[in-house]
């Protein structure tokens, strides 16, 4: 049986950037799976959208599921959304306050199946807590996904630390 | 890496990889098997003979029901009886979250006949300790699908009360009827310390 969980490729912003891409990705996994921990260079919060396949078009659907503060959990759907839309991002006010986000792009590189994306995203800052939530995302494509560019929703760039890296599953 | 806290030399765990390196997953996640659903569909898909060389297990799939109930059921070592298994899920469908308990084994929810046409869910399953005879069986799931206007999103766990070996895993529709084509699932195996 052969090794099958490889990462593909990392990055980690030494200065503030607008965005990350990973492009050119292989089409010899079955699954993909993205992990971030990331902060907004603006100062307040924001979230992070990915696009695929360099598309801003309103492919976009999700159905989440999250919880911030002491109240009940929370749900709701969003359609004809122009980025898959993570779960809240810290600004410089959190100071080193960077959430953790981890995205599953379902067998990504078939030509045949609309692709489902699971998520789930936690962020808290020190003054007390934020969000944690777990997403199910439609990206309405057949095509297979080849290139994700992450950046934040409102247009500041993403801080210094933040890192991206995205890894391909195999299955035999 | 896909489980918590299992992985050598790893300080953070999570579904899909916080915190790992190559050099931590070297060796240590492989594929068992992978079913894809052909033309006509499936009515259920079984992983046999599994091997008792890992720590834990990990199902990754995407699916689709071709009958009206949404629901994905598992069975270990060919338990067919429901009420032998109990499940907890959190969940989201739109409107406020909400949780429930279930004598039962359901383990997703997916896409139906009436679904947008080509949408299909996903889930992630880990199976933890399942080598273990000391421990009734428990495992964990994140999964759901979006269709556009309709969605469920869910966090779930899963017992199957018995202290046996997990052997063999059956995944089906609830309402026996089958899953469609291009559904696809695939086993891996984790190895411990």
């Amino acid at each position: 049986m052969a090794s099958t969980y490889e990462k593909i490729q990392t990055s980690t912003l030494s200065s503030s950037t607008p965005s990350v891409t990973f492009t050119s990705i292989s089409g010899a996994y079955t699954d993909l799976v993205l992990v971030g921990s990331a902060q907004s260079a603006g100062a307040s919060r924001d979230s992070l959208g990915i696009a695929v396949n360099g598309s801003g078009s309103g492919i976009y659907s999700r159905t989440y599921l999250e919880s911030s503060g002491s109240g009940a959990a929370s749900s709701g759907r969003q359609s004809s959304q122009i980025r898959i839309v993570s779960d809240y991002i810290m600004g410089t006010t959190g100071t080193a306050d960077f959430g953790t986000y981890i995205w599953n792009f379902m067998n990504y590189s078939n030509a045949t199946t609309k692709k489902t994306v699971l998520f789930r995203g936690n962020n808290t800052q020190v003054a007390g807590g934020w969000n944690v939530s777990s997403m199910v995302y439609l990206v309405d494509i057949t095509a297979a996904i080849t290139s994700l560019t992450v950046a934040t929703m409102n247009g500041p760039n993403l801080n210094t630390g933040t890192t991206f890296t995205l890894y391909g599953i195999k299955a035999a | 890496m896909p489980i918590v806290g299992t992985i050598a030399g790893a300080s953070a765990r999570g579904y899909g990889g916080l915190g790992a390196s190559v050099a931590a997953l070297a060796g240590t996640y492989d594929s068992i098997a992978t079913a894809t659903v052909g033309v006509g569909g499936q009515a259920t898909i079984t992983f046999a003979t599994i091997p008792t060389t890992y720590k834990h297990l990990q199902i990754r799939a995407i699916g689709r029901i071709t009958g009206t109930d949404n629901k994905p059921i598992i069975q270990f070592n060919s338990d067919t009886s429901a009420s032998n298994y109990w499940q907890q899920a959190f969940y989201g469908s739109g409107g406020a979250g909400g949780s429930w308990t279930y004598n039962n084994n359901w383990i997703n929810y997916w896409p139906e006949s009436t679904t947008t046409a080509n949408v299909f869910g996903a889930v992630i399953i880990d199976l933890l300790d399942y080598n273990n005879t000391n421990k009734l069986k428990t495992t964990r799931a994140l999964g759901g699908f979006d269709a556009s206007g309709s969605g469920f999103t869910w966090y779930n766990a899963l017992m199957w009360n018995s202290t046996n070996a997990i052997t063999s895993i059956t995944l089906k529709p609830n309402d026996s009827s089958n899953f469609a084509q291009y559904s696809s699932f695939a086993l891996y195996g984790i190895k411990g310390s």
